[in-house]
C-alpha cells in the first residue's frame, strides 16, 4: 500500500505543476492585458510588444517524474497597430502613433482557456487526493 | 485461504494497475496546454492478467503506451473519474477481505 501512496504523490505533483504553469500563462496575459494601451514614449521608441508563453516538459530529478512548465516567455512579432493622432507627443511626422499589438479579445479567451485548464488539473488534483485519503484510510480503520 | 491470497493478489495487482494509470492521465490533463505533447496511457489490465498466469507470481509490470488519441480535457477527466471509482470499489473489497482475516484470527487465538 505504500508503493500506492507514493505513485499517487507523484500524480499531485504533476498535477501541481500543471496548476503552476496554468497561473504563469495567466500573469503573462493579465500583463498583456493590462499594456493593451502602452503606446511609445516618443516617436522613435516602440509600444509594448505582446508577450506570449510557450509550455514544456520539464524532468523533476527529485522525483523522477516528468512534469510540465513554461519553458519560455517569448515576444509576439506581429506588427504594431498604427493610429492616426497627430496630436499625440508619440506621433510621427505622418501623425502616426503605434500601438501594441495586442487584442484583448484574444487575451480574453486566452484567460478563459487557462482558467479553464487549471480547473481541470485542479479536479484531477481534488480525486487523486480523496483515492490518497482512502488508501490511508484503511490502515487506521481497518 | 490459498484461493482467497490468489484473488487478492490479483486485487491488488489491479490497483497497482488503477493507480499507474490515474497517473497518466493527472499527466495529460496537466500538459493539455503542452503543443508538443503526446497523450499517454497503459497497456490494458489483460496483458497483466496474462503475465501473471505464465508467472503464476508475477507483479505488475506496467507498461507505456503513447496513443494517437486526441485529448481534451473533459475526456481525461472523465477517464480519471472512472480509474478512481473504479479503485474505491476495489479498496472497498480489500477493506472486506482484511476484516475477513481479522475474524479468522481472532477466531484462532482465542
Amino acid at each position: 500500500m505504500i508503493n500506492k501512496v507514493s505513485d499517487l504523490n507523484k500524480s499531485l505533483k504533476i498535477s501541481t505543476a500543471g496548476m503552476t504553469a496554468q497561473n504563469k500563462r495567466m500573469l503573462i496575459i493579465s500583463q498583456n492585458m493590462a499594456n493593451a494601451n502602452t503606446k511609445a514614449e516618443s516617436p522613435d521608441a516602440k509600444p509594448y510588444q505582446r508577450k506570449t508563453v510557450s509550455m514544456g516538459s520539464q524532468y523533476d530529478m527529485k522525483s523522477g517524474v516528468s512534469t510540465v512548465g513554461v519553458k519560455s516567455v517569448g515576444v509576439d512579432s506581429a506588427p504594431f497597430k498604427e493610429v492616426y493622432s497627430p496630436g499625440d507627443p508619440a506621433a510621427n511626422e505622418k501623425g502616426i502613433v503605434l500601438m501594441p499589438n495586442v487584442n484583448p479579445m484574444m487575451e480574453m479567451m486566452d484567460m478563459r482557456e487557462a482558467g479553464l485548464s487549471h480547473e481541470a488539473n485542479l479536479r484531477a488534483y481534488e480525486k487523486t487526493l480523496r483515492m490518497m485519503e482512502e488508501t490511508v484510510g484503511i490502515l487506521k480503520g481497518g | 485461504m490459498i484461493g482467497t491470497t490468489k484473488s487478492i493478489n490479483l486485487l491488488i495487482n489491479k490497483m497497482d494497475w488503477q493507480v499507474a494509470r490515474s497517473e497518466r492521465f493527472n499527466q495529460n490533463i496537466a500538459n493539455i496546454d503542452n503543443p508538443g505533447y503526446k497523450r499517454v496511457d497503459i497497456a490494458p489490465f489483460e496483458n497483466i492478467l496474462k503475465n501473471m498466469q505464465a508467472k503464476s507470481n508475477g507483479s505488475t509490470s506496467i507498461k507505456d503506451i503513447s496513443s494517437s488519441q486526441e485529448m481534451t480535457r473533459e475526456g481525461e477527466i472523465m477517464n480519471l473519474t472512472e480509474t478512481v471509482s473504479d479503485y474505491q470499489s476495489n479498496l472497498q473489497i480489500f477493506k472486506k477481505y482484511l476484516g475477513l482475516l481479522k475474524t479468522v484470527i481472532g477466531k484462532t487465538s482465542s
